[in-house]
């Protein structure tokens, strides 16, 4: 088999032929401590397999997942035995980085079912690799009244080794956390760095009339509510620095700011609050004669834009010192980058262009161009490409916390949904198919995931 | 106080002889006239070009006739809806709307209405008056709309 995974490297993408190899004896010589609580140290030798930075048309690695087994030969097992590997095999084919193959084509003998589960012997590795399959995951599980404990292992079947196992133990209702948290592991193993799944998604949901806030996760198939009233729609939510959330409600007749659950402004209309990097909150304001972004610390606002006109959604770089919004101020409205508290505002996009956002790293802003589609570009206006096309109108896109993958609603299914794809546009799916209400104005939480396991 | 309480009383005698739209606080309910005027008052808009927020010589011609009507019916206090159509970002749709609403609101105060017997709201995209999906329905949501909050 050849090791297709060792590309010539390009551009930043590092293979490292040595050091996954040097890993690989190291993780094999390791397998007695498998079963053991606590991840596999990467850190002084990351095996990169893929460079994550490759463009779109790249190959995707295959990767079959089997159901999970008793943990002890002849124990029970419940739905999470299908379930969990479904999810994981969902969540990574949601980076765009893995194609899932079906596990039950394989010719593995019925004997060597649970080989490799033990931390003793090899799956048949032959036997997976005649149907195509880069690497493999194996996992073994058992269910005891509340509690469940799973056991998932890794192996690459080009080179025929093990890369790592884990084990998580804990309450049955935390067994998405662990299969996102194995996700973020199988990343971390294949790619060099950590997945985010796990990370929270805020979005509005339900009728425009009745919108409520509500909170799902990357690898998350439902959702939970975060606030709703009677009086009117809530919308255009947004987290900042250390979770804080902000939205905006519309109180009967009245559009009101709502920051940490509380309305801190009220009175005019106000629209897409926005936080900086020091916690700060910006919202639009609508005037008697113009609608402009302020900042807001307690009961005081300072307006941010003059130019008149209609200035909504703020979005602040990642170091707080500029901030990229939406202003009719040329015409068109369009996306325009200021310094923050500093003179000039040059115009980034030309054209019809709304609800910027930036990445995490600062190198691109996302916005919606003509109303339909995601687009990205740099702040200094160069380096435009379209993401999504000819499929529906999408909307409001967010970047992940580690840059890597975009949220986005779509209607490309005849109905508002959270979609997600990679940054560079490839894998764009429904965030979760089966949800049904509709799902608007997503916004990614700028933290990564909690370790709970 | 005392004219209010006459312009009650005598709406909610006359009540019964009122043909269409009536409810027991319509003051001005069975003024044959008050109805028909209330009736365009609440049915014509005032239209907008597509991303704009400027009124235009047929809405300003509205606007001046409800300007018309609040000044022959002191009593009314209105709310100005700024509308769009369906298509754009929500965000930029509600300040559309809140705009058009404001845009509105300027013209008519500055014809002599005092601004403490309107409001403003943006519904944005929320409420169309015509859903389906073509240019003619798109030119008839994009509107301020004129509700009546109390008479």
């Amino acid at each position: 088999m050849a090791n297709h995974y060792f590309r010539p490297a390009s551009g930043s993408g590092a293979f490292r032929l040595l050091a996954l190899l040097v890993f690989g004896l190291l993780a094999a010589a390791a397998s007695p401590a498998w079963g053991q609580a606590g991840p596999a140290d990467f850190s002084d030798n990351p095996s990169v397999y893929i460079d994550i930075n490759r463009g779109a048309g790249g190959r995707k690695y295959n990767i079959a997942i089997t159901d999970l087994l008793p943990l002890a030969a002849g124990g029970r097992v419940d739905r999470n035995a299908a379930y969990l590997p479904d999810r994981l095999g969902k969540n990574l084919a949601m980076t765009g980085l893995f194609n899932t193959i079906d596990p039950r084509a394989s010719l593995e003998p019925e004997a060597l079912k649970r080989a490799g589960l033990d931390g003793g012997g090899l799956p048949d590795f032959p036997s997976w690799s005649k149907i195509g399959a880069d690497f493999l995951v194996k996992g073994a599980m058992s269910a005891s009244g509340s509690r469940l404990t799973l056991e998932m292992r890794l192996f690459d079947v080009g080179l025929g080794r093990p890369i790592f196992g884990k084990r998580y133990a804990g309450p049955a209702k935390d067994a998405r956390k662990m299969i996102n948290q194995f996700t973020n592991s199988v990343l971390e193993a294949i790619t060099g760095i950590p997945g985010v799944f796990g990370s929270e998604i805020i979005f509005a949901s339900g009728d425009p009339s009745v919108k409520d806030i509500m909170l799902t996760e990357l690898g998350g198939d439902d959702a939970v509510l975060v606030a709703g009233h009677r009086g009117g729609p809530s919308t255009q939510p947004t987290i900042g620095p250390g979770g804080r959330k902000a939205w905006v409600r519309r109180n009967n007749k009245v559009w009101e700011l709502v920051v940490d659950g509380r309305v801190v402004s009220s009175g005019d209309t106000h629209l897409s609050p926005g936080f900086k990097s020091d916690g700060t909150v910006a919202a639009a304001v609508s005037g008697p004669q113009s609608t402009d972004i302020y900042s807001f610390a307690g009961r005081n606002k300072t307006r941010l834009t003059f130019a008149g006109g209609i200035n909504v959604s703020p979005s602040f770089s990642p170091d707080g010192s500029r901030m990229a919004y939406a202003s009719d101020q040329g015409g068109v409205v369009s996306i325009y980058v200021a310094p923050v508290g500093g003179a000039g505002q040059p115009l980034v996009t030309g054209g019809k262009a709304t609800d910027p956002v930036w990445s995490p790293t600062g190198e691109y802003i996302a916005f919606v161009s003509r109303e339909t589609d995601v687009c990205i570009i740099r702040p200094d206006g160069t380096g435009l490409r379209q993401l999504t096309g000819g499929q529906g109108t999408n909307q409001r896109p967010s970047f992940s916390p580690d840059g890597r993958m975009i949220v986005f609603s779509s209607t490309r299914n005849g109905r508002a949904q959270l979609f997600v794809m990679a940054a560079n546009g490839d894998s764009q799916q429904p965030l979760m198919p089966d949800y049904r209400p509709p799902q608007e104005q997503p916004y990614w939480s700028p933290l990564r995931p909690a370790l709970a396991y | 106080m005392k004219k209010l309480t006459m312009l009650l009383l005598t709406g909610l005698l006359v009540l019964p002889l009122a043909t269409g739209c009536g409810s027991k606080k319509q003051s001005y309910g069975g003024d044959s006239t008050y109805s028909s005027l209330k009736s365009a008052f609440l049915g014509d808009h005032v239209y907008f070009d597509f991303d704009r927020y400027e009124i235009r010589a047929d809405g300003a011609a509205i606007i001046q006739a409800k300007a018309a009507f609040l000044q022959q019916y002191p009593n009314i206090r209105t709310e100005i809806q700024g509308h769009c159509d369906e298509r754009g970002t929500e965000v930029y749709n509600m300040a559309l709307g809140d705009r058009r609403a404001k845009a509105t609101y300027n013209y008519i105060t500055s014809l002599g209405i005092a601004g403490n017997r309107l409001s403003t709201v943006s519904y944005g995209k929320e409420r169309p008056l015509d859903p389906a999906h073509n240019e003619a329905a798109w030119a008839r949501n994009r509107r301020a709309q004129f509700v009546v909050i109390s008479e």
